[in-house]
């Protein structure tokens, strides 16, 4: 056993006592084994494994009589996640919230999620909103936006984020945010810039104002990454290339910056990256189609050479 | 010059990184005091550089771009070689062998150590190399001898580096190579599974017999990932769907038909994820636990293929209400430890943002503007719809 060397080196070397090396050993000996993120990852792939199941569930089976039942069941269900997600509120505070009761975080993520599908069967059927289908997507917004509040949710947060992003017509889920380019248009690229602005912005001022601070690592996260695609997307595809690559400088910049003064090295990553790709797409477009095959491989060689200095010494360039 | 064959990193740091973390458990436990917990931290030094998992992609990546446009601009110099695929063998040779020098020369200079340069140095030198032997037999030898120069190539490297990827490529090589010459045979072809599962099985051993010697601290993650990869490969090689499958394909079939010895893999099939599942619980065997949970969603996968009726969303909703409901009542049970078995987590939560991404990718998203039918319409995505 590797724990065992390891206390008769720390016996050798007099650090510890041999009454505390023998006490180590046995709570070693008789530790109890840790199945938490297991049952975590279960009870998430059963919300996610009931929900798309259910979804498709209401939709085959509208207009016969087990539906309403089903609707029943499901308004059941979402009222009862609620019902014991409020029962063990705790008080709001604008620090983070350490619920002891494990699955209330279940139990609201859960709720949220049936919501969702009651809201959206609610229109399907009955056109509850009629054709204001920016209030049917406005309203989980609210709904979830409240909730990671006042329950201190960062996965509700997040909901809550791509519930926001959808009502102003972006998909903001991380794979589709790459996979659908669904950015097409100039109008709905320019709102995703602003969307990610705001998002980056509030993250960094609940930070600053120590309201919610951990909140701020999902809204950076989202509001750059969409910030970035947003204004890479415009880059590539519009007019205004200026623009979008001055855009993008600050944005990495901004990324950069704030990476070196959180150590947040993702940031620092989505910076090299989006600006890195916007830097290169740049130089070839100012630079002759026609241009030397052996120039290509040196630009490479040479940005690529600089980077890597930058990163491996960047503990260097934060200490400054 | 030191033996080509010597281990490429400073051994003892690499042992101590394991011991620092344990160190700093016993630490966060209140088992040290900080003084204790300071001197020990002395007593087993790490002189790597120290750098985060997003600085490492970022460097792998960027080496990655580098070595391939060094390659690109020389193969300029030389593009007359080409042609020949002695002469471009031999090229891809001495771009390899300059490869390992450098990354020989880089690993103790900058105190690396898997920090996304000597990675993507070490899999650009190896792929260099292999292409050699590729390029110089002309493509012409039989399979089998390509699976033992790339396993030759790799065990050296694995015991030189001790790296990840190369472990994972190596054994992945050994087990093709197995399947590649049993199902040159009739008769191969026909015990082919049982030819890997026994390969598994003794793989499995050989690594827990390794890890058994003293010194064999070097390699504890190639071997950790080795009885992964070895309990994973037992499972496939004896389960239903797969042979079954395999069986139709070795003899082209177009629908696959029942298999010879059926009930032996429905048997295989049910029982060895439940055998993982309790061996893993009671032995503490984190490894052996979670291939037993992932191959009970494999195996729930064969049963649907063949026998179940069942639409595909009354078996998601129901399967999600059963494990719901079983993973509460387990974890409830579990709050206060019961047959050596806890849900209190080992550590602090580290990954708590990393959570969320996971949630918002999986979970049904919000309604878009243009639909009608929204809400969880779609199937979640990732892990969800290939499971049941």
């Amino acid at each position: 056993m590797q724990y065992q060397n390891l206390l008769n080196t720390l016996l050798e070397k007099e650090i510890i006592s041999p009454e505390l090396a023998s006490k180590i050993e046995l709570e070693e000996k008789n530790k109890p084994f840790s199945i938490h993120w297991e049952l975590r990852t279960l009870l998430y792939l059963g919300i996610t494994c009931l929900t798309s199941g259910l979804g498709v569930l209401i939709y085959k089976n509208i207009d016969t009589i087990g539906h309403n039942i089903l609707i029943a069941l499901i308004s059941l269900a979402c009222a009862g996640c609620f019902y014991f997600a409020i029962k063990h509120i705790k008080p709001f505070t604008w620090t983070e919230v350490i619920n002891p009761e494990n699955l209330v975080d279940f139990a609201l993520l859960g709720g949220c999620v049936l919501f969702l599908m009651l809201e959206g069967y609610l229109q399907y059927q009955y056109n509850l909103f009629g054709n204001r289908y920016g209030i049917a997507a406005l309203i989980p917004a609210i709904v979830f936006f409240y909730c990671a509040y006042r329950f201190d949710h960062r996965g509700v947060l997040s909901m809550a984020i791509t519930a926001l992003a959808s009502w102003i017509g972006v998909s903001i889920a991380p794979v589709t945010l790459w996979q659908s380019n669904n950015f097409n248009t100039q109008p709905l690229t320019v709102t995703a810039l602003a969307l990610g602005f705001l998002l980056s912005f509030v993250g960094w001022f609940s930070e600053k104002q120590n309201k919610k601070a951990h909140f701020s690592f999902t809204y950076l996260l989202f509001g750059g990454n969409l910030a970035f695609v947003a204004a890479s997307i415009g880059l590539y595809n519009f007019d205004f290339k200026i623009v979008y690559f001055i855009i993008i400088a600050v944005l990495s910049f901004l990324s950069i910056t704030y990476a070196r003064q959180k150590q947040s090295y993702l940031f620092l990553l989505m910076g090299v990256i989006y600006g890195y790709c916007a830097f290169t797409y740049g130089i070839f477009k100012v630079f002759p189609d026609d241009m030397d095959f052996f120039l290509y491989q040196f630009y490479f060689l040479g940005t690529a050479g600089g980077i890597i200095y930058f990163l491996i010494n960047i503990k260097k360039i934060i200490k400054k | 010059m030191e033996n080509i064959f010597s281990k490429a990193y400073n051994q003892l740091w690499v042992e101590n990184i394991h011991n620092q973390s344990v160190i700093k458990q016993w630490f966060h436990q209140n088992k040290l005091n900080s003084a204790q917990f300071e001197a020990a931290k002395i007593e087993f030094p790490v002189g790597f550089k120290h750098s985060n998992i997003f600085v490492k992609i970022g460097l792998f990546i960027f080496a990655n771009i580098l070595i391939s446009s060094a390659g690109g601009m020389a193969s300029l110099f030389f593009a007359a070689l080409f042609d020949n695929s002695l002469t471009f063998g031999i090229l891809l040779l001495i771009y390899g062998v300059i490869l390992f020098v450098v990354l020989n020369k880089l690993i103790p200079k900058n105190n690396f150590y898997r920090s996304g340069v000597d990675n993507a140095l070490l899999y650009a030198m190896l792929s260099c190399i292999f292409g050699f032997f590729l390029a110089v037999t002309d493509f012409k030898l039989p399979t089998w001898t390509y699976s033992l120069i790339l396993i030759g190539l790799l065990s050296i490297a694995l015991l030189k580096y001790g790296d990840l990827m190369v472990t994972i490529c190596l054994y992945g090589t050994w087990i093709f190579f197995w399947f590649n010459i049993s199902s040159k045979f009739p008769i191969g072809k026909l015990i082919l599974p049982f030819v890997i599962m026994i390969i598994s099985a003794i793989s499995y051993f050989l690594v827990k017999y390794w890890r058994k010697k003293e010194g064999t601290n070097y390699y504890s993650d190639s071997m950790n990932i080795l009885e992964v990869m070895a309990l994973a490969t037992f499972y496939i090689g004896g389960n239903y769907y797969v042979v079954r499958e395999g069986n139709a394909m070795f003899n082209s079939l177009d629908v696959s038909t029942q298999i010879a010895f059926a009930p032996l893999f429905y048997f295989f099939t049910v029982g060895i994820p439940i055998f993982f599942i309790i061996m893993g619980l009671k032995r503490h065997d984190r490894k052996m636990l979670i291939v037993g949970l992932l191959t009970v969603g494999f195996s729930i996968y064969t049963y649907r293929e063949y026998f179940s009726s069942l639409p595909v969303e009354w078996a998601l909703t129901l399967g999600g209400i059963l494990l719901i409901i079983s993973s509460v009542l387990v974890i409830r049970y579990l709050k206060t430890p019961k047959h050596s078995l806890t849900y209190v987590p080992d550590s602090e939560n580290k990954f708590q943002n990393f959570e969320v991404i996971v949630i918002n990718q999986v979970m049904p998203t919000a309604a878009t503007p243009d639909g009608t039918k929204f809400g969880g319409g779609d199937f979640g995505g990732a892990g969800a719809s290939g499971e049941y």
